[in-house]
């Protein structure tokens, strides 16, 4: 027998079904978490230009990275244009954190760049821009009356002057910039230049100094770097032991000492106990 | 002729009793149940004891280092007595060289409990490093068991030929004993060599005894850490060590003698002897204690005095003044008198010697632990303390268990007393062989 369905019950299944479905969506919604972005646009002068990204969401633990999700870069020439091209992608590490290293071709003298993360399982799409202007900076270090001066002029694309930036003048350590001379920064003159004397007494493995000078998260610029090699440092003088034979050493950098005494002893003891082992034999087989 | 016979006859090994049987079986039952706990911890990993990130040297190296202690008793009565020409000491030499075999054994199982992956043991050998004290002691540890193993083995050439003759209606138990005799004859040749050996052996096994003891301490001492920081520790161990060695010797030998009915051979003047050899190294080791204490005392570092705080007034007072007092305080006024080193006197302070050596290393390992230089911080509440736990107390049993099956097993197949040695000493051997001829 058939049964004889009223509209108002299909109506209502239909409604049910949809609602069910809206709920599935609703809580698969739900598990999608907003992340927060922050992009520093870097130049390094003489080498390339980058996109620094952090990625991070506010979990159960407080703010946690985002690791391993994948970002899409974009480029247009203006703000206005609407034609942004896709340049490339990257993917953040284990700390939620990326070094995008952009293409030399779609570095010119101005640019909007654009960082997505799209379609992502655990995340909201999300985007984040940079708008930059190019920035150059030319440095040199001289040396007068015995006293070293880094000299560094910030100048556009075009080449004019870039009057009143605050520049960082600095010697490059291994976990970081130590800042030189006596003020913070520097501001940059009518000509877009600053002078900075550098201290004699800096120290280097092998006098060798990596002096910085940098333009540093400007919003118009971002970051702009040029580092100087110079050899005039105070050699650093290795105290490390690491190479040496010590009481700290791994197996293979046992201090010959300790291999020449114990093992003697030893070698003495078991010797004898050999020898001892020895006249058992000749206990049990005597000589005729 | 008679006399040699009834010598033999006395100092052949015997067949357990009803009683001795009983023992075994309840050391057995010890050892399965010790056994399936350790099962358990290497299943399941250290993580079931109560050792934790601050006391991982807990119940087991306490142990270890008791049983390191006993074991140098091999050295002071076979080695240090006998060159010192110490004839008394002959009925006991064989006690106590059991007794260091069966502690040096026991020490080396014990230092492979404490290990969470005792499989990756060859690591050490692999990848030892000999600027480590711990690899100092691996090596001194096999060194010694080695030279004791021969200590033990040696004087009793010429007993298991004697056994050999003795259980002529046992063939195979004569075969055995013959084997092990390596066709002992008592040649002017084998003689030679056999004297000749165990001299060797006596003198080597002092310096090596010493280091065992030695590279013990260092184990500690060579670790920054308030209670261990000491110059002293080496000597302080060693006179410890003799201690319960000593304590150990005079239980063993009262229990020995009442079992086997040695009354005419291990004498009040026997026991007379190690108790005055025990109060002195009872004395010895109460200087060392006092400049373990004292110097530190004096000095008050604020972690060194919290240490000593701990000890004297705090948690653990009441067993460092039951140890201190119990255990050398109390038996060094008893043995100062004549009645005190009488046999039963002399046995319950062997006990009290012994009991107080095993807590005092405990005392040595556990509240040092308790007092890192960094202040606890965000741990569980329960590394706060720390007692063993009744799985580790099992284990701990099981491993002292063994160390008396081991004993128990020599003595039942070994003559207790040399006799061999007692039979020369008395005279009795010359005139058996001249019978004999």
């Amino acid at each position: 027998m058939i049964k004889s369905v009223t509209l108002n019950q299909r109506i209502s299944s239909l409604m049910g079904t949809l609602l069910f479905f809206c709920l599935i969506s609703t809580s698969f919604a739900q598990d999608k978490k907003n992340m927060n972005l922050a992009v520093q646009y870097v130049k390094m002068m003489k080498e390339n230009s980058l996109l620094k990204v952090a990625a991070q969401f506010k979990g159960d633990n407080g703010f946690e990275p985002c690791k391993y999700i994948y970002f899409n870069v974009y480029k247009t020439d203006t703000i206005d244009d609407a034609k942004s091209v896709k340049i490339g992608k990257f993917l953040t590490n284990s700390v939620g954190k990326a070094t995008y290293i952009l293409p030399k071709q779609h570095v010119g003298a101005s640019g909007v760049y654009t960082i997505k993360v799209e379609n992502n399982k655990f995340f909201e799409d999300k985007e984040e821009q940079v708008i930059i202007k190019d920035a150059n900076i030319e440095a040199s270090i001289v040396k007068e009356d015995s006293i070293y001066t880094i000299n560094a002029r910030l100048t556009d694309a075009s080449g004019q002057p870039i009057v009143g930036e605050s520049l960082i003048v600095g010697l490059k350590r291994l976990f970081g910039t130590m800042p030189l001379g006596e003020e913070e920064s520097y501001e940059t003159d009518d000509d877009g230049a600053i002078s900075v004397p550098i201290d004699a007494e800096l120290t280097g493995v092998d006098r060798k100094l990596t002096l910085q000078v940098a333009l540093n998260e400007s919003d118009v610029y971002g970051t702009v770097i040029n580092e100087q090699q110079a050899k005039f440092g105070k050699p650093i003088v290795d105290t490390s032991s690491f190479n040496q034979s010590t009481m700290w050493s791994p197996p293979t950098k046992t201090p010959l000492y300790l291999w020449i005494i114990p093992n003697t002893i030893l070698v003495s003891i078991w010797s004898i106990l050999v020898f001892l082992l020895f006249n058992l034999f000749k206990i049990y087989k005597p000589k005729n | 002729m008679k006399s040699y016979e009834k010598l033999v006859q006395d100092l052949a090994p015997k067949e357990f009793g009803k009683k001795g049987m009983i023992w075994v079986g309840f050391l057995v039952t010890i050892i399965v149940a010790a056994l399936f706990a350790y099962y358990q911890q290497i299943d399941k990993g250290l993580s079931i004891t109560n050792l934790n990130d601050y006391v991982l040297w807990g119940v087991y190296i306490s142990n270890f280092v008791f049983f390191v202690a006993i074991s140098l008793v091999g050295s002071l009565v076979t080695a240090i007595l006998r060159l010192s020409g110490a004839k008394w000491s002959t009925p006991i030499t064989r006690i106590s060289e059991v007794i260091a075999v069966a502690a040096i054994i026991m020490a080396g199982l014990t230092i492979i409990v404490d290990m969470g992956r005792p499989e990756r043991i060859y690591n050490i050998f692999l990848h030892g490093r000999l600027q480590s004290p711990i690899i100092w002691d691996v090596l001194v540890i096999s060194t010694y068991l080695f030279i004791s193993l021969m200590l033990l083995f040696f004087p009793l050439l010429p007993d298991f030929a004697i056994m050999k003759k003795h259980y002529e209606n046992n063939p195979k138990l004569s075969k055995i004993y013959g084997a092990l005799s390596l066709n002992w004859t008592g040649s002017k040749y084998q003689e030679g060599i056999y004297n000749k050996s165990i001299s060797i052996l006596s003198i080597m096994i002092i310096p090596v005894a010493f280091g065992i003891h030695t590279v013990t301490a260092w184990l500690f001492a060579t670790t920054y850490r308030p209670g261990w920081d000491s110059s002293n520790f080496g000597p302080y161990f060693i006179a410890g060590a003799f201690v319960a060695g000593a304590g150990a010797v005079v239980v063993i030998m009262y229990v020995l003698r009442r079992i086997y009915r040695l009354e005419h051979y291990i004498t009040d003047f026997h026991f007379d002897k190690m108790g005055k050899l025990l109060v002195l190294l009872c004395l010895v080791y109460l200087y060392f204690n006092v400049n373990e204490y004292l110097v530190p005392a004096y000095k008050t570092t604020e972690e060194e005095s919290d240490h000593l705080y701990e000890l004297f007034a705090g948690d653990y007072a009441f067993l460092f003044w039951t140890v201190i007092i119990g255990g050398l305080i109390v038996p060094i006024i008893a043995l100062l008198f004549k009645k005190g080193r009488k046999p039963l006197p002399l046995f319950i302070i062997g006990i009290l010697v012994v009991l107080g050596a095993w807590w005092k290393r405990y005392l040595i390992v556990t509240p040092t632990l308790m007092h890192p230089f960094l202040p606890f911080q965000g741990v569980p509440k329960s590394w706060h303390s720390y007692f063993p736990s009744a799985l580790e107390w099992t284990i701990t049993f099981g491993t002292l268990a063994s160390a008396l099956l081991i004993m128990t097993l020599l003595f039942r197949y070994l003559p207790i007393i040399p006799i061999h040695e007692t039979a020369e000493e008395k005279g009795l051997l010359k005139h058996h062989k001249h019978e004999e001829l």
